[in-house]
């Protein structure tokens, strides 16, 4: 039974602001690579890029890199206008009146010929057509269509500061004079009534034609709705307020998502104003302060604001915003009307969707209602679980309340409240009793240790599809109920030994359970498993799981929040951007109907907006910029095929992401090398070095701030090719070459030993006849040879005789004719060696002479030499050995006229002059010696007496030749020897030693005591055995002489 | 020494004036136009702003003819010739004396948000000026046309780094090539142009205005002591020569202005070198503000008596 009782409301103001919408700001000046600190305009194109008006140059941005933009040649870089065309065209114009294109397409910036000649303030595009709208200054209204620039309207009396299109033909130009309207089919401008002074920027809406919110200096910020007979309503209006300053907007920009406006007014400061609860919200000035130009929503909802002199501010929305209640919060539910509730330790404070001051529910029934553990709402009433004060039910709309039946034990805490097994049943979870099952406002059924329950602390339960309620209990495990029977599930199989907190359920019914120390278990297919992801949270104790609308789980521990992307597996801790601390509560999470999730802590409540949680994942887009190799910069548009050898391949890459874009990261992997992908990094370059042929692709991924790899990664490919020997067509076109090459030689080499050969043959057969005919020349030369040959022998020969006739025949003369021993062998048919005898003047003289040469000269001089002789012995009768040679020495030199040539003839001669009177032997010789073999008691002693040493004629030079006189006793018996040299120089049979005057002395003292005729048989023999097959080297000549 | 209010302190002149277009010269403004150059040196970088004193036509200040209809157009030029041509140094609005470009604009009537207050046109970037080597500061040219009604209207120019004070920009300056002022009140007051004599010019050409003969206008520098500059009457113009010597060069010379009596006059004043080029007025006398220097003659029995 429902006790109606009193319900006292106070209701009172909280301090704290309730439009509390958190924006983080980043300002980017020069220290983060803007060339300037003056931003004129921005806009976005179809890629994302950012494209930033400096008045040092365009630039480009990407989320992490700026980087400047080439525009001309000429220094004509303060850009001072941009805007994006339909087709995606970038426009930016100069303050000198330049006006660029780059194209969408091609990417490349040109300029127009054409120039306005005064600064482009501002250029606005076309929503109708392609053409875009300058606006100068002084000057008036151009349009840019299919790149000429054509003058709309020419306003030198007044400026227009910015236009916006009403309709094909209508244009609405918002001047100093104010608001006008410009008609193209008429050409003619029309002023708008109730707007005459100056008007400032326009914005349209974009959802709404032909309205916008307008800039009046002297008003502040209006909504204005044109007609078409161009009319103007005036819709809604901002003026002089915190941030409107003396009604002066320097800057607005209307974010019609959230329907606000964000202003920077005459103070410099930047607010934001939700035009639904017109509540306004001055930015700090430690977030911002300076001059805005420009404003501009980027695509992913971050806000641009650009500054005079302050460089470009970025605002992004917090995905959180804090509802700041100055108290801890315990519990949160909602009622129908969509009124939030949050239990804190003071009871209640509800809070309504508009804006307005929360109201705070202190007491119930006149009693204080202390710290509310758990708010419940059935449809109808909220129910309120106390810490000490039992169960509460309260009708939002009369905020009639009433105690219901509950644990006779005091001071029981209740710890959550949550549906029971059907419809229309809720289960009040104690601290110290169990569970209680109530319906209809009545209590049902206690489930407590006395009926199985494992444990009377129940943090927590859930009712699943089935109708089954699982409780999370002070326990390791878990029962489950249906209707008021308990079921165990046993789970310690599982390692688990931590309590159960809380569970939430998956779109799917997969039933996850938060653990005081374990982390996350799930249980699927009766199975209970451990969350696969719970090594990367930063504690193990997890306070409250909660599921969003997206099937996202979201998971609560005391310092931190995580998100987990159920369908990619991706775990995201939630960056808070406050300065203090949040402490979040056990059990205080909580879905409401519009999807927004609020988790209670320390002061109030973080609330994730549905809008913002649930969009769409910013994907971070990377991309290269440059390729280097070797330190060359190469074009990434064109594939690259590197020669074989050594490069160093180096890559520098970014990533297109606008929102927290400073924590994105990259991964990279560069197959045909690499296996796996890099560990993410920051750094936005790599570098690859001896890479051998192959096939290459670098592929590079963004990681976003929240964990999520792109879905596509960026890459290229390259290839650096083989050595050419190692291609299979190289070694078969070199085998082919080497083939046809040998080939070739063989047949070249054939056909030249062919072609040598035939001339060859040619030349054979040329010089056989050649030959032939010298050989008949030859052989009749031969016989002609032959002939005289033949004739010379035969003179030779005769002359043989003649010289055989010469040498004299020694004959017994008596007392005066000793025993001679000849042994004369001429080299050749005639000889050089002769010897000579005569008998003058009782003595008996001999000479043994070698002429110079042998053969027919030697014989020549054979014969000149025996003549004189007997000219000087027989006719001048001189004996004296030393007086014939010196004769014979000048007759020579006379007789060959060696005084005036070079005839060098002469001869070697020894002489002996034999007295046998005085037995006496007279000798002189010219360089032929003389041997005496002295006879003593039957022995030889060997007297050698030493020719001179010059020859007989031949040496003109010795001007004295005194030939030396030697007189030697001789007795009977002894043996005298004379000779030539032919017989000492003769070589032996291997034509190496010559027979020597040693060996001819030896041979002759051991036959000298023989008999001549011996001798003479012994000295041929002695010298054929010596010379043997050798040829004779000269005449021999050796005579003997016995006493 | 505030080098960026126009008209300065040390001028001693409380406002510039402007007539409408359809004012009587006799008023005191021979052209109902004003321009007023500012120079920011070229190492500056901040942001600054022209503020405007009292920029509309109405209320106490302004000189009402026959109901407030006049309207004032407050226009900024930087850019390429917004210095330099010839034009916009001339001291009458003809030819291209809006030269440059044109960066801001506003025209005012009698609006009372801006009536005896302050109000700024702006931000500007420094480097929208006109960079002039010589000079080594952009340069920015204020013109104010008086285009419409018979009103005066009675200003003054501060340029300043913040839109909500006046605090000047360092080392920057302004200058004037023609002033249109309004005299001080009181009678016997002195007030105080300071023209550049550069190191060419021979001579001085002073003119003035409408002074209707309220005072005397002297000369001073380094080496003239109060010369005598002539006063113009009534709605005429006054010309007199002054020989520059070689010690006045490179520097500023002092022409005072005292008046006899007291009421609103309101004066034009140009001078010009020999050849009737313009010579410019600084707001803060280049080389600070000429002292005559007294030569002492010492005669010879004095010394005597001295030994």
């Amino acid at each position: 039974m429902m006790l109606k009782l009193r319900l006292v409301l106070v209701c009172l103001s909280i301090s704290g602001f309730s439009f509390s919408q958190n924006y983080i700001f980043k300002q980017f000046s020069t220290d983060q690579g803007l060339p300037d600190k003056y931003i004129y305009s921005l806009t976005q194109d179809r890629d994302g890029f950012l494209w930033i008006s400096t008045a040092k140059g365009l630039v480009c941005f990407d989320g992490q890199i700026f980087k400047k933009q080439e525009t001309s040649k000429s220094a004509d870089d303060f850009i001072y206008s941009s805007t994006i065309d339909r087709n995606g065209n970038l426009w930016f114009g100069t303050f000198s009146g330049k006006l660029y294109k780059r194209e969408f397409n091609s990417k490349k910036i040109v300029a127009l010929k054409d120039s306005t000649g005064t600064s482009i303030n501002r250029i606005v595009a076309s929503h109708i057509n392609s053409a875009v709208y300058l606006l100068c200054r002084g000057k008036g209204i151009y349009c840019v269509q299919y790149d000429k620039l054509i003058e709309v309207i020419k306003t030198e009396d007044y400026l227009v500061n910015d236009i916006r299109e009403l309709d094909n033909k209508r244009l609405l130009l918002s001047t100093s004079e104010g608001l006008r309207v410009y008609n193209s089919e008429s050409r003619s401008v029309e002023k708008v009534e109730g707007f005459d002074s100056e008007t400032g920027l326009l914005q349209e809406h974009l959802d709404k034609k032909s309205t916008f919110w307008l800039n009046v200096p002297t008003r502040g910020l209006v909504e204005i709705e044109v007609d078409e007979l161009n009319r103007v309503k005036e819709l809604n209006a901002f003026s002089d307020n915190d941030i409107i300053n003396r009604n002066e907007v320097a800057c607005f920009y209307f974010d019609e998502e959230n329907n606000y406006l964000f202003v920077t007014g005459a103070n410099e400061r930047l607010g934001l104003i939700n035009i639904s609860t017109r509540e306004q919200k001055v930015f700090s000035e430690e977030d911002y302060f300076g001059s805005a130009n420009f404003m501009f929503k980027g695509r992913q909802k971050n806000i641009w604001v650009c500054t005079n002199g302050k460089g470009l501010f970025r605002l992004y929305r917090a995905e959180y915003d804090i509802i700041p209640l100055e108290e801890s919060v315990y519990a949160i539910s909602q009622d129908e009307q969509g009124n939030m509730y949050y239990g804190t330790k003071n009871g209640i404070l509800v809070s309504s969707l508009k804006s307005g001051p929360h109201k705070s529910i202190k007491k119930l029934d006149g009693k204080e209602l202390g710290k509310v553990n758990a708010l419940f709402f059935d449809n109808r009433n909220l129910w309120v679980g106390t810490e000490n004060k039992g169960v509460f039910v309260v009708d939002p709309k009369t905020l009639k309340s009433q105690k219901l039946n509950f644990s006779p034990i005091a001071n029981i805490g209740i710890n959550s409240i949550s549906d029971g097994h059907s419809p229309g049943y809720v289960q009040v979870n104690t601290n110290l009793d169990g569970a209680y099952l109530y319906k209809d406002y009545n209590l049902l059924y206690n489930f407590s240790v006395k009926n199985s329950l494992l444990h009377n602390n129940v943090y927590h339960s859930i009712r699943m599809k089935n109708g089954k309620v699982y409780y999370a209990t002070h326990n390791t495990a878990f029962n489950f109920s249906t209707g008021d029977k308990l079921y165990e599930i046993s789970i310690n199989d599982n390692g688990l030994i931590s309590d159960f907190n809380m569970f939430a359920k998956a779109k799917n019914e997969t039933l996850y359970a938060a653990t005081d120390g374990d982390g996350i278990y799930y249980i699927e297919d009766s199975i209970i498993r451990p969350f696969e992801l719970n090594e990367r949270f930063e504690s193990k104790y997890v306070l409250g799981l909660l599921f969003d609308r997206a099937d996202n789980l979201w998971i609560q521990q005391q310092y931190n929040l995580y998100e987990y992307y159920n369908r990619e597996k991706v775990l995201r801790k939630i960056k808070f951007y406050d300065k203090s601390q949040f402490l979040f509560n056990p059990n205080a999470c909580f879905l409401n109907k519009q999807g927004d999730l609020f988790f209670g802590c320390n002061h109030g409540v973080v609330r994730f907006n549905a809008a913002t949680t649930n969009n769409s994942i910013n994907y971070a887009n990377a991309y290269i910029t440059r390729l280097k190799v070797n330190d060359s910069t190469r074009s990434i548009g064109t594939p690259l095929q590197l020669k074989s050898g050594k490069y160093v391949i180096a890559f520098e890459f970014s990533a297109l992401g606008q929102k927290n874009s400073e924590d994105i990261s990259f991964r990279y992997i560069l197959e045909g090398r690499d296996n796996s992908w890099s560990e993410p990094t920051k750094q936005k370059h790599v570098e690859f070095s001896n890479l051998s042929e192959g096939n290459y692709t670098f592929k590079l991924e963004a990681i976003n701030s929240d964990g999520f790899a792109q879905k596509k990664w960026a890459e290229y490919s390259f290839a650096i090719l083989k050595p050419i020997w190692k291609h299979t067509w190289f070694w078969i076109v070199l085998f082919i070459t080497i083939v046809v090459t040998v080939t070739l030689i063989i047949r070249w080499r054939t056909a030249s030993l062919v072609k040598a050969k035939v001339a060859l043959e040619r030349i054979v057969e040329e010089k056989t006849v050649e030959i032939r005919n010298e050989k008949e020349i030859v052989e009749q030369n031969s016989k002609v040879i032959e002939a005289q040959h033949h004739e010379i022998t035969q003179s030779i020969n005769y002359a043989k005789r003649i010289q055989e006739a010469i040498l004299p025949e020694f004959r017994n003369e008596g007392s005066y004719s000793p025993e001679v021993l000849v042994f004369f062998l001429p080299k050749d048919i005639v000889s050089g060696d002769f010897y000579w005898h005569a008998l003058k003047s009782n003595r008996f003289l001999i000479a043994a002479c070698d002429c110079t040469g042998h053969g027919v000269p030697g014989a020549f001089m054979s014969l000149i030499g025996s003549t004189l002789l007997n000219k000087i012995v027989l006719d001048k009768g001189i004996v004296q050995p030393e007086m014939i040679l010196s004769e014979i020495d000048s007759e020579i030199s006379i007789s060959l006229k060696q005084e005036s040539n070079e005839v060098r003839d002469g001869m070697e001669t020894a002489v002996c002059s034999f007295d046998f009177g005085s037995n006496k032997l007279h000798y002189a010789g010219a360089k032929r010696p003389l041997w005496v073999f002295v006879k003593t008691h039957e022995k030889y002693k060997l007297n050698e007496y030493s020719a001179n040493k010059f020859p007989i004629g031949g040496f003109a030079d010795v001007k004295e030749k005194a030939f030396t006189a030697h007189e030697i006793p001789i007795a009977k018996g002894d043996t005298i020897y004379m000779f030539s040299d032919g017989i000492i120089d003769q070589f032996d049979n291997a034509n190496k030693k010559r027979l020597s005057t040693k060996r001819v002395r030896e041979f002759l003292s051991s036959i000298v005591h023989l008999s001549f005729k011996e001798q003479q048989t012994e000295i041929s023999n002695f010298f054929n055995s010596w010379k043997q097959d050798t040829k004779q080297t000269d005449d021999v000549l050796v005579i003997g002489i016995r006493i | 020494m505030n080098a960026q209010e126009v008209p300065s302190v040390q001028e001693n002149i409380p406002y510039l004036i402007t007539f409408g277009s359809s004012s009587d010269h006799s008023w005191g403004d021979d052209d109902f136009s004003q321009t007023v150059f500012f120079s920011i040196p070229k190492t500056q970088t901040s942001p600054f702003y022209i503020r405007l004193f009292d920029p509309d036509t109405g209320g106490e200040l302004d000189e009402m003819s026959a109901g407030w209809d006049t309207k004032t157009k407050f226009a900024v030029y930087g850019g390429k010739e917004a210095y330099s041509n010839p034009d916009a140094r001339n001291v009458d609005p003809k030819g291209n004396y809006k030269s440059g470009i044109l960066i801001e604009s506003k025209t005012y009537g009698s609006e009372a948000a801006t009536d005896n207050k302050w109000t700024s046109l702006g931000p500007f970037n420094p480097m929208q000026g006109e960079l002039i080597e010589e000079l080594g500061a952009y340069v920015f040219k204020l013109v104010i046309d008086g285009v419409s009604g018979n009103d005066g209207n009675v200003y003054k120019l501060f340029m300043s780094i913040r839109n909500n004070d006046n605090i000047a920009v360092e080392g920057g300056n302004a200058f004037a090539y023609e002033y249109s002022v309004r005299l001080p009140m009181s009678a016997k007051s002195v007030s105080h142009i300071y023209p550049f004599a550069d190191g060419l010019v021979a001579a001085f050409k002073i003119r003035n205005f409408d002074f209707d003969t309220d005072g005397q206008v002297k000369l001073f520098s380094s080496v003239k002591n109060g010369h005598i500059v002539a006063p113009s009457g009534d709605n005429e113009w006054s010309l007199s020569s002054h020989a520059i010597k070689t010690e006045e060069r490179n520097k500023c010379l002092d022409m005072q202005i005292v008046k006899k009596d007291e009421y609103k006059n309101d004066v034009v004043f140009y001078i010009t070198n020999e050849y009737d080029v313009p010579v410019p007025f600084f707001a803060a006398a280049i080389g600070g503000v000429p002292r005559y220097k007294y030569k002492i003659k010492i005669n010879s029995s004095a010394k005597l008596r001295e030994k």
